[in-house]
């Protein structure tokens, strides 16, 4: 995929304009975003970034989002709560995070209030929702690796995944996601490499309610009683 | 299994028009066979109904519920066979679109995959050389030679699959050269399209499984092979040399074919005693006699094998190709080049009326290949191998050789769902190494002789590319060929643990 040139601008200008990116973190080691979709089409984020080392000052963390509610961010694994507030710079939205250099990782926490369109989303075609989530890097510096995680509202289930970023590696290769449905929740996962500067990753996915119509297996039912009767001199002797 | 002693038309055994594919051959059905029939759709609706109605369990999603579930129904209806093949893969594929599985662009989108098209062209190929007689000149030299009774000609081509592996690296090419030669020479035993016996059965599914199973004998066998060999190098730091792979595989293979040529026509698919000897009228005689009018080899002989010579070529020369051309040229392409050449007016030998194409075989191979790839794009198949490594509850204290024969049994089954070595070889080998690492096993250990297990596709049609070929020579059922392949497989993964206990402690692959 191709950087647009606009976030590469922006990053070079933030890297000499700006103090506080010049002291960003040195190379991060893994982010996890967990996106819990609420059934009013809100989303519960919790977005987590960890680090080997770091050069002190405050970090502005990606923030993929329009708008965020009940903020709230804690640092390392005792979970003191930090100061943070979103800023924007140069039309982009960063969360700002007051860390100190010794801790290893922030999570931040918060409420999307219209992160899915239900309208846009469907149902469609088969009674699936399609949606599409994604997860950019907006950082100077590249992410190890990202696991991007959504959690379906209550009383839907995993139906399928559409196209991603990255891909399959090749035609016969495994896909970067998977799905777990745990405790009568499903999670979609992805997972992505390397997630340079400007660079993101997603994942379209469907989903549909959960309980099965009971016509196709009414259908088979009837299909395997017709045949029982009306082809019943198969078995009759010759 | 099955006696079949119908009595083959004698006068039919060396007429080549009694070899045409393209038209669907009526079966007799024996009582057993009606019965399966009867409750093939019964079983089929039940286990589409249970699979559909049980919770969508963890890793899977909705559509790799339906997969798994539409799949199990055309199993059922492949194998008991209560409408033809083609009406249950036609079906599936209906049923995939409609129920939301796979997108209707992909379902036919199957008829353009390459395996389809190697299958047209290995079709038209084959024509070539039942139309020369140069098949009937090398089934006849073979009968011969080996023929006087069934057990040596079936062993003849135990021996000859073993040579071709050697050489020939593609499966598709081993199939499409002894297609011909299989069909002329199960015909000399009475067995033909329209009267297939047990002869030909076992005849056709000992050599899917040399063609499959002799792959793995050899590194360079499979692309798989390789594929396994440099996951172990990576993850494991452990090079896997060619001898190192041939001294592990090549004799288990080689034992497991020698079992089943031993065990298929005493076991499985007895032949009854008219099948044991060539049943044209006048006998060896009459096949010397036979042999001896065709006389020296024609004209049209050579043109044919002239045209197979060149697909040949392009086949086993395939790794040069790049540094001669610039570009590789893949078996499909190689085969349509052939097909090209051999439909050419001038130079060519065939007219289209003279291929030899089993359409209804390409539909339901069409069919069974969009929901085996369903299974594997909705991660159905995946989902499948992991459940089956997690009813084993595999942890920690389990010991080493409990864990060794699960390993081999899973990587021997699991290609039943799965249409694609690669896929099963991306899937496994790096599951088998994780799962030694975090049991504290050597990797190499369980990850080799489980890669040895790669090529043996044996059970379905679909399950690999010669079985699709050899499916339409019409000599046996989906059913014969569940029963042959799974129990070939059982025996293979009896010989690999076997082999674990004795020939890779002594080359040091397993701990002592």
């Amino acid at each position: 995929m191709r950087v647009p040139l606009k976030i590469i601008l922006l990053m070079a200008a933030l890297s000499c304009a700006w103090p506080c990116a010049g002291a960003a973190p040195v190379g991060f080691t893994s982010a996890h975003e967990t996106v819990a979709i609420q059934p009013d089409g809100s989303a519960r984020v919790r977005s987590e970034l960890s680090w080997k080392e770091r050069d002190g000052g405050p970090l502005l963390l990606p923030f993929n989002y329009t708008a965020a509610e009940d903020l709230r961010v804690t640092r390392g694994e005792k979970g003191a709560v930090v100061a943070a507030r979103l800023e924007q710079v140069e039309g982009m939205t960063y969360l700002r995070v007051a860390a100190a250099r010794r801790a290893a990782s922030v999570a931040a926490e918060f409420v999307v209030p219209r992160y899915l369109d239900w309208n846009k989303a469907g149902p469609g075609e088969y009674g699936y929702y399609r949606w599409k989530s994604v997860y950019r890097n907006n950082m100077r510096r590249s992410i190890d690796s990202v696991t991007l995680e959504i959690v379906l509202p209550p009383g839907f289930i995993a139906a399928g995944f559409g196209r991603s970023v990255p891909s399959p590696a090749a035609e016969e290769a495994l896909p970067p996601y998977w799905v777990k449905n745990v405790d009568g929740a499903s999670h979609l996962f992805m997972k992505a490499g390397n997630l340079a500067l400007g660079r993101a990753c997603s994942l379209e996915y469907s989903f549909a309610r959960r309980g099965r119509s009971p016509w196709l297996p009414l259908a088979a039912a009837l299909a395997a009683l017709l045949w029982l009767f009306f082809c019943r001199d198969l078995i009759s002797v010759k | 299994m099955v006696t079949q002693a119908e009595a083959p038309r004698p006068e039919s055994g060396l007429h080549l028009d009694d070899f045409s594919l393209a038209k669907v051959p009526a079966r007799k059905q024996s009582a057993s066979d009606r019965w399966l029939k009867y409750l093939g759709v019964p079983v089929a609706a039940l286990a589409l109904i249970t699979l559909l109605l049980m919770p969508t369990p963890t890793g899977l999603t909705l559509c790799g519920q339906k997969a798994l579930a539409l799949f199990a129904m055309a199993l059922v209806l492949w194998v008991a066979e209560p409408v033809p093949n083609y009406v249950a893969s036609l079906l599936l594929m209906v049923m995939l679109v409609t129920m939301g599985v796979w997108e209707e662009r992909k379902v036919l989108g199957v008829l353009g995959l390459d395996v389809i098209w190697l299958n047209v062209t290995a079709f038209v190929l084959s024509s070539v050389l039942v139309k020369t007689n140069l098949a009937k000149r090398v089934a006849l030299q073979m009968a011969v030679r080996f023929g006087r009774k069934a057990m040596p000609v079936l062993l003849a081509f135990v021996v000859l699959q073993l040579g071709l592996a050697a050489l020939v690296p593609a499966t598709a090419a081993r199939s499409v050269m002894t297609l011909p030669i299989i069909m002329i020479v199960a015909a000399v035993y009475g067995s033909t399209v329209k009267n297939p016996n047990n002869f030909g059965k076992n005849l056709a599914l000992l050599n899917i499984q040399g063609i499959n199973i002799f792959s793995s004998g050899f590194l360079t066998g499979s692309t798989c092979n390789i594929m396994a060999a440099a996951f172990i190098l990576q993850m494991t730091a452990h090079k896997v040399y060619y001898s190192e792979w041939l001294l592990g595989a090549l004799p288990v293979v080689t034992g497991a074919m020698l079992l089943s040529w031993w065990l298929g026509p005493r076991l499985f698919f007895r032949l009854a005693p008219e099948q044991e000897r060539p049943s044209v009228p006048g006998g060896m005689e009459a096949l010397t006699a036979e042999l001896g009018k065709m006389g020296a080899v024609t004209r049209a002989e050579w043109h044919g094998a002239l045209i197979f010579g060149l697909v040949l070529l392009l086949w086993v020369t395939d790794k040069y190709h790049k540094a001669l051309f610039g570009f590789e040229i893949s078996p499909v392409v190689a085969a349509l080049i052939g097909c090209v050449v051999a439909l050419c007016p001038r130079i060519g030998l065939l007219k289209w009326n003279d291929a030899d194409i089993p359409w209804h075989l390409l539909i339901f191979s069409t069919g069974a290949y969009a929901g085996g790839l369903a299974l594997s794009e909705t991660g159905a198949a995946q989902w499948l191998v992991d459940a089956v490594f997690d009813l084993f509850s595999i942890k920690p204290g389990i010991s080493f050789w409990a864990l060794y024969c699960i390993v081999m049994a899973v990587s021997m089954f699991s290609h039943i769902v799965f249409t694609s070595k690669t896929i099963r070889t991306i899937i496994l080998i790096p599951m088998i190494i994780a799962i030694a690492n975090r049991l504290g096993f050597n990797p190499v250990a369980l990850a080799l002789p489980a890669a040895f297990t790669l090529s043996w596709v044996v059970t379905l049609p679909i399950s690999g590319k010669p079985n699709v070929l050899f499916y339409g020579t019409n000599q046996y059922s989906i059913g014969d060929h569940l029963v042959s392949g799974l129990a070939v497989c059982a025996m293979g993964t009896a010989l690999l643990i076997l082999a674990g206990f004795t020939l890779y402690r002594a080359m040091g692959i397993v701990p002592y």
